[in-house]
């Protein structure tokens, strides 16, 4: 047996040296056939062909569009067509930021690396659109406008709440010299730049502004219109983000011949890059190996042993439920005393250094929380008894639940604080809806959300140039044990994933009332990009866990997602329930922010408008329009499943053929032993069996071929 | 659950649906490849193809009983862990999972028998039922596996080297399992029309079991309603009888006219009362008596009828969606010769005609396809053929179209000249007259809905379409626009002229009234149908051409559908119309298949049951359910209820019933806040639904994309399959050259066998693939 499978390799290996003969063999004549029927509608470079092949399909192409184009205008037409989409797409592609480092890093370090770099690039275009968005709706009219000078506060206060919450002045730095004030004015956002436009409290509403542009409408529209926006990209992104293959790659792919055959990351190019991914692969197919027999050994196990297993996983995660609540409670504290300390030490002369910590309290303690309590997530998930890949998904899922949820116990605490949620009959909350001693409440949260962005940014930065740098010395040019025992550090890529999300989840969050913080973070953006591709390629060394592109993007994407509807619902809620400021910002008369859309649906449409936009917010029309999504998810629901069934069927097939042909392998096998033994060689010469070997592992390595 | 069972043998009986993926077209640029292999082979060369595990599969009774073995196996354990088989990461499309021996002998066979008899023991009763059942295997072999299971099953009992107390706890449990079966059998027993509905499958074949399978399915729906009704409605309110003013008597033209002396009986909208029912009337305030959950009527009316709404409605979808993933998954090759020609047979059929005529159906169908096939370019039909063809076509259209407008402006202009003719007499008319005016609208509406169908038919004839599906469609799509575009002018009459006619009345119960009168009138029409268009059109038929009329599956259908929408469209006015319903489906059942017996023979056209069922609860469910529903909420949400009547009289819309009642629970019930804010954050404050909504749409923006990877995965084992047949292919040819050079060379000439070798080896192949 052996040899004769020897015999069939050496036939095999005759065949390629012959091209003459692969034309003989159905196999190459139906990819053959393949190629030229999909030549048509599919790109040359997509098609699983070899290098060489393609070269030569594509003079043939091109030689065929020669001959064609002088009498088929309809194919001609086609061909014109082709080129232009392609030419745009290649002007389109040249103007994309950040090419040839990303080809770079891609070639460096593999394609698991530059999906971070892809995301952050992302992010920068995100965040980069609002800008000319903002600028066109609402800072050009109202700069251009702002030339005819207002009439400030010449109200009269009659009425004692006016008197209460109007009576709102910006903050003076009681602080020393000049450029001491204007450092402390950048990291708190207080003093020049609460006077500017970064922040809610600067926009005012101008009566001079005729014509019918209603600069509320737009600032209001063009945020919450962005934020749909987002909504929508987001979502696009985490669905297209190659989700339909991975879905059932793992319904039909098989673990090990996946990893051997179509593991490779051919764009690596760097030597040092190939080991790496070599091991890496080993180490995932060791891991598998492993998953499997601990899957075995899971189900010999007794009742008694699940049992304590169940108990240890449950103890395990009430500890980390309380460490979590800690943690949260110590934001929550961090905000209170921040809070209170800005409050009741205004206008004192405070030491600079002091004011800048307090304020900076709440960052610096949650930024510490997602540093430290990852680890110990991490060696407590040890004890829980999980394969390795499930302790870094878990690992890897509580710390972003921890990232976002500390984010949002943060706002919670913050509107507790100034808008009283929660606690209404608060003395202070009275009178004006919110807390009265946060005059211009929008601006205030701005300046938190503000002091968060330059703080993660800050900290991104100082980590880099303060701990990697120095480590990255230490072990390259000393001999120290302790140093070579630390070693390089690792890039790993879910941490700066989920860094660069939850900095845009802020960024969401604020930007309400701080409606530049986009493009302060495009800035930051900008920067950290170049601090991140320095560190990899001269501070760090890549993981050593493989980190598979194709199938983490989902998840980041979807933490993306998360965050964005973390943004949403509070603005929303905000948007909808609370009285703004009536000290400042746009929105002073009204009751609620949204009243405005309210208003000018009801003064400026026509009836009929006015009807149909009515009809559409009322549940008249929410109720079956959720009604008719619920059918069509149905639907696809169970056309799905039977789907599903189709492709169990079809695979079912395909093993029975496959056995057909390993039979009739061993049968020519047999015949051929006998033939060979019966001394006529010549026999040997007419038959090739090219075929066989190669396509006897078809049923996954062509499969993977279209799938990877 | 029993319906469901009557479905799947449906389904299975045409495995068309089912198995039509495991057909392989042979790659059209092989064709010669093939035809070489046509060539004679020698003994050797088709031992060793007689050989091929595909081929070998269906005749091994050892390998099914090994492979059911494993299937059983994984079946029992998958409650208490995952097997293997479902590990994340488990090569899936291996040849490991289906280890099938083949050259097994006799007392491995035993073994593994007996090995699969425990296994199936281990199993539930309804679990091993529908293992054997779909077992390729013979029925003789099926009946010895499930004799065995039961005589070891007693076997087990007997043996008894369990110690004392524990045997005592076993036969406990047994017993109480065999109570169980008992039971669980007696209700399968109950079910309705079991043995009618094989007869009837018998005789007819699954064609038209199916138009019966749909009315026991309304008949579902309509004991639902009734149930619900008759539970939340009707019954707490007989406990609480309103006064009635004048009682009148009965004289029996109430049957016929729903009004008289039914007009303030618990039937119609008008009699509920508008209070909480066991409120206790104290000095003419009324006090909720303590420890009572007081029964606010106007909201139990309300709620019962959205609530019995929604629950068809899920239903309903459900059932369509069921249906549609089953007849148009990807993949599906409707026009497959193999398919044709190997799963087309109806095994429900017994009797010898039917099965005569399943024959030439199905011969007709291959023809059909093979016309298909040679492509259209055969057919040359001139110019002006076409344009011929064209205006006749035109022309039906219009002439349909036509009718239905006519029939449309007639019956608006009639309601509206009956409806003057009965306000002016209403001052001096006695009542009986007054009531048989009534009659004339719903007379002319049911006439129009006989009538016009077989005008229709007729015009089919005189069109001769080219496809008789098509035909069949177009003869549904013309009687469903007839039937809606009635339906819509009467909604209409009752909604938008009899309301503001009847301002002091309670016009509520006049349009009950009258849907009444339509359903009455409907079913007795139905009956004149069979009586006239069945039986006495078979004595002509009969008489003349020695054949029966063929029983008209589509039209049938559509007067269901029909009856189906008003009782729908009555359900708020008239609670108590279901149970109307629930009588007539049962006569009609009666009627309709005593009928079929005795006036029918087998529809000559080709219908596939399982689409056919598909078409009718999309049927139902679209135009029927959806204009019900459209209707219902209109008269819910923004028509005025009547002041007089009712248990809604004093709101201003049905839907406020809620609003008030949330209003005073506020009041009343401070404990209940959560309820209230649910109330107005989630149902009052849109915004949460929008965005639930904009959540939805991004899942099935995923779902869709999760369908087109589904295609592509199909596409790419299909193409993988053709490319494994393709080798298969080669290697037999190799083979096939060696045996013949041997031969050659032996100088013995062979015999030569000629055909049966070559091609995919379907038959095997769709028995696995369809287990």
């Amino acid at each position: 047996m052996m040899n004769n499978k020897s015999e069939k390799r050496r036939l095999h290996w005759n065949e390629a040296q012959q091209p003459g003969l692969a034309a003989h063999n159905p196999g190459s004549k139906v990819r053959q056939t393949r190629v030229c029927c999909e030549g048509d509608d599919t790109p040359l470079k997509e098609l699983p062909l070899s290098l060489q092949e393609k070269w030569t399909q594509r003079e043939k192409q091109t030689a065929e569009g020669r001959q064609i184009s002088g009498w088929d205008w309809k194919q001609n037409q086609r061909l014109a067509h082709r080129k232009l989409s392609q030419e745009t797409h290649n002007i389109l592609s040249a103007w994309k930021l950040w090419k040839k480092p990303l080809h770079e890093i891609e070639g460096c370090f593999g394609s698991g690396c530059v999906s971070y770099f892809i995301l952050l690039r992302f992010l920068f275009f995100l965040n980069f659109i609002f800008v000319p968005l903002f600028a066109g709706f609402v800072l050009v009219p109202t700069s251009f406008f702002n030339k005819t000078p207002e009439v400030p506060a010449v109200e009269t206060l009659n009425q004692t709440t006016d008197i209460q919450c109007k009576n709102f002045s910006y903050r003076t730095q009681g602080a020393a010299t000049q450029t001491e004030k204007v450092f402390l004015d950048i990291f708190t956002g207080e003093g020049i730049l609460e006077t500017s436009f970064l922040f809610y409290g600067h926009y005012r509403f101008l009566d001079t502004m005729g014509l019918g542009y209603s600069i509320r409408m737009a600032y209001l529209l063009t945020i919450l219109g962005y934020l749909i926006l987002c909504f929508l990209w987001v979502g696009r992104r985490m669905v297209a983000s190659r989700i339909q293959r991975q879905w059932h790659s793992r319904y039909y792919l098989t673990a090990f011949s996946s990893r051997i055959f179509a593991g490779w990351d051919f764009c690596v190019r760097d030597m040092d890059a190939v080991s790496l991914k070599q091991h890496s692969i080993s180490n995932c197919l060791k891991m598998e190996l492993q998953e499997v027999s601990r899957h075995q050994q899971k189900q010999q196990q007794s009742g008694k042993e699940k049992a304590v297993l169940t108990l240890i996983r449950l103890l395990l995660n009430a500890l980390i439920l309380a460490l979590t609540s800690a943690a949260f409670y110590c934001i929550y504290l961090a905000t209170e005393v921040s809070q209170d300390f800005e409050q009741q030490n205004r206008s004192s002369t405070e030491t600079f250094s002091r004011r800048v910590v307090t304020q900076y309290l709440p960052p610096i303690i949650i930024s510490l929380v997602n540093f430290f309590l990852p680890y110990v997530f991490g060696a407590l998930v040890r004890y829980e008894g999980y394969s390795p890949s499930v302790e870094v998904n878990l690992t890897l899922l509580r710390s972003v639940l921890l990232k976002l949820a500390g984010l949002g116990m943060f706002l919670f605490s913050l509107g507790q604080k100034v808008l009283c949620v929660g606690n209404r009959d608060d003395s202070n909350c009275l009178t004006c809806g919110y807390n009265k001693l946060y005059q211009c409440w929008e601006t205030s949260i701005g300046q938190e959300m503000y002091k968060m962005t330059v703080f993660n940014f800050l900290s991104t930065i100082g980590v880099t140039l303060l701990v990697s740098l120095p480590r990255r010395l230490m072990v390259d040019h000393t001999s120290w044990k302790l140093a070579q025992w630390i070693g390089k550090e690792e890039f790993l890529i879910p941490q700066n994933i989920l860094d660069i999300v939850y900095e845009q989840t802020v960024i969401w969050c604020g930007m309400f009332y701080s409606p530049l913080l986009p493009l302060l973070n495009c800035v930051f953006l900008f920067i950290i990009f170049y601090v991140k591709k320095y560190t990899l390629c001269h501070i760090c060394k890549p993981s050593k866990r493989m980190f598979r592109a194709s199938s983490s993007r989902f998840f980041f994407q979807f933490i993306l997602f998360l965050g964005l509807m973390m943004a949403l619902c509070p603005l929303t809620y905000i948007i909808t329930k609370f009285r703004p400021s009536r000290a400042c910002g746009l929105f002073v008369d009204y009751a609620t922010a949204w009243q405005v859309v309210h208003e000018s649906i009801s003064t400026r449409l026509p009836v009929n408008a006015q009807r149909f936009l009515n009809y559409i917010g009322s549940e008249a029309f929410a109720f079956p329009l959720l009604t008719i999504l619920c059918l069509v998810l149905i639907a696809y629901i169970s056309r799905i499943a039977k789907n599903r069934e189709t492709i169990e069927q079809l695979k079912n097939l395909v093993v029975m053929q496959a056995w057909d042909k390993s039979y009739l392998e061993q049968e020519l096998s047999k015949v051929l032993k006998e033939t060979w033994l019966g001394g006529s060689n010549q026999t040997l010469q007419t038959v090739d069996l090219p075929e066989a070997p190669a396509q006897s592992t078809s049923p996954h390595s062509s499969l993977l071929q279209s799938a990877s | 659950m029993e319906q469901d069972e009557e479905e799947l043998e449906l389904m299975e009986l045409h495995p068309g649906d089912k198995g039509n993926v495991t057909h392989l077209k042979p790659p059209a640029h092989h064709a010669g490849i093939g035809e070489d292999l046509n060539e004679s082979y020698s003994s050797a060369t088709l031992k060793i193809l007689a050989s091929m595990p595909s081929r070998t599969i269906g005749r091994s009774r050892g390998a099914i009983i090994s492979e059911y073995y494993n299937r059983t196996n994984r079946l029992r354990r998958r409650k208490s862990r995952p097997s293997i088989h479902d590990l994340k990461f488990a090569a899936r499309p291996s040849i490991r999972q289906y280890s099938l021996d083949f050259d097994t002998d006799n007392t491995a066979e035993e073994e593994k028998r007996s090995l699969l008899v425990t296994e199936l023991q281990n199993l539930s009763s309804a679990q091993r039922n529908h293992l054997l059942q779909t077992m390729p295997m013979s029925l003789a072999v099926k009946l010895e596996l499930r004799h065995m299971t039961c005589v070891q099953q007693a076997g087990v009992q007997r043996r008894g080297s369990l110690p004392c107390c524990s045997r005592t706890r076993y036969h406990i449990i047994m017993g109480f399992r065999n109570l169980w079966y008992t039971l669980l059998s007696f209700v399968y027993s109950l079910q309705p029309w079991h043995y009618s509905l094989k007869q009837i499958s018998g005789r007819f074949g699954s064609s038209v079991l199916s138009y019966f399978l749909f009315l026991k399915t309304l008949l579902m729906f309509s004991i639902f309603l009734c149930l619900l009704s008759l539970f939340f409605i009707v019954l707490p309110q007989a406990m609480h009888p309103p006064k009635v003013m004048n009682q009148r008597t009965f004289t029996g033209l109430e049957l016929l006219t729903g009004a008289g002396s039914f007009t303030f009986s618990s039937m119609y909208y008008g009699y509920y009362s508008n209070f909480t029912l066991n409120e206790v009337c104290a000095n003419g305030s009324r006090v909720n008596p303590v420890g009572q959950l007081p029964y606010n009527m106007p909201l139990a009316y309300a709620f019962t009828v959205v609530i019995a709404f929604f629950i068809t409605c899920i239903v309903l979808v459900y059932s369509m969606s069921r249906s549609f993933g089953e007849s148009y998954r990807i993949g599906s090759t409707s026009g497959d010769l193999a398919n044709k020609v190997f799963c087309s047979w109806d095994f429900k059929v017994i009797q010898r005609r039917s099965v005569r005529l399943q024959h030439e159906n199905i011969l007709i169908q291959l023809k059909e396809l093979l016309c298909e096939r040679k492509g259209h370019a055969v057919l040359l039909i001139t110019t002006w053929a076409k344009l011929r063809n064209l205006a006749v076509h035109t022309l039906v259209w219009i002439l349909s179209l036509g009718s239905v407008l006519g029939s449309a402006i007639l019956v608006y202009y009639i309601s509206e000249y009956m409806h003057k003719v009965y306000r002016g007499k209403v001052k001096y008319s006695s009542e009986i007259q007054l009531e048989a005016l009534l009659l004339p609208l719903p007379l002319l509406v049911s006439l129009i809905n006989l009538l016009l169908p077989y005008l229709y038919s007729l015009l089919a004839l005189w069109e001769k379409q080219d496809s008789p599906i098509l035909e069949v469609y177009i003869a549904i799509c013309r009687n469903l626009i007839l039937k809606m575009v009635i339906l819509g002018v009467l909604c209409y009459h009752w909604l938008g002229r009899k309301m503001k006619y009847l301002e002091n009345q309670c016009w509520e119960t006049f349009i009950g009234q009258e849907l009444y009168r339509f359903v009455v009138m409907d079913f007795i029409f139905m009956l004149l149908d069979t009586f006239f268009g069945e039986m006495v059109w078979r004595f002509i038929l009969e008489k003349k051409q020695k054949r029966k009329p063929e029983f008209d599956i589509a039209r049938n259908v559509l007067e269901l559908i029909y009856g189906q929408t008003l009782t729908w469209l009555g359900f708020l006015f008239v609670p108590l119309l279901p149970a109307v319903q629930t009588l007539q489906l049962l006569l009609l059942f009666y009627i309709k298949k005593m009928s079929l017996m005795r006036n029918c023979q087998c529809p000559s056209k080709p219908w596939r049951a399982s689409h056919m069922s598909t078409i009718f609860i999309t049927l139902l469910c679209f135009p029927s359910f959806l204009g019900a529903a459209i209707f219902l909420s209109y008269s819910i949400w923004s028509v005025k209820p009547s002041d007089t009547c009712g248990p809604f009289q004093t709101l201003g819309t049905i839907s406020e019933a809620g609003r008030v009642w949330i209003q005073e629970l506020e009041k009343s019930n401070p404990r209940l806040l959560w309820f209230t804010w649910i109330y107005h954050y989630v149902v009052k404050n849109t915004f949460c639904i929008f965005l639930a909504a904009g959540v939805l749409m991004i899942v099935i923006y995923f779902y869709i994309e999760v369908v087109n990877g589904q295609r592509k995965i199909i596409v790419m084992l299909k193409e993988q399959i053709g490319n494994e047949g393709e080798d298969k292919k080669f290697l037999i040819q190799k083979i096939h050259l060696i045996y013949r050079k041997q031969k050659r060379e032996d100088n013995v000439g062979g015999q030569s066998w000629k055909g049966q070798v070559i091609g995919p080896d379907t038959i095997s192949e769709e028995r696995e693939a369809n287990p």
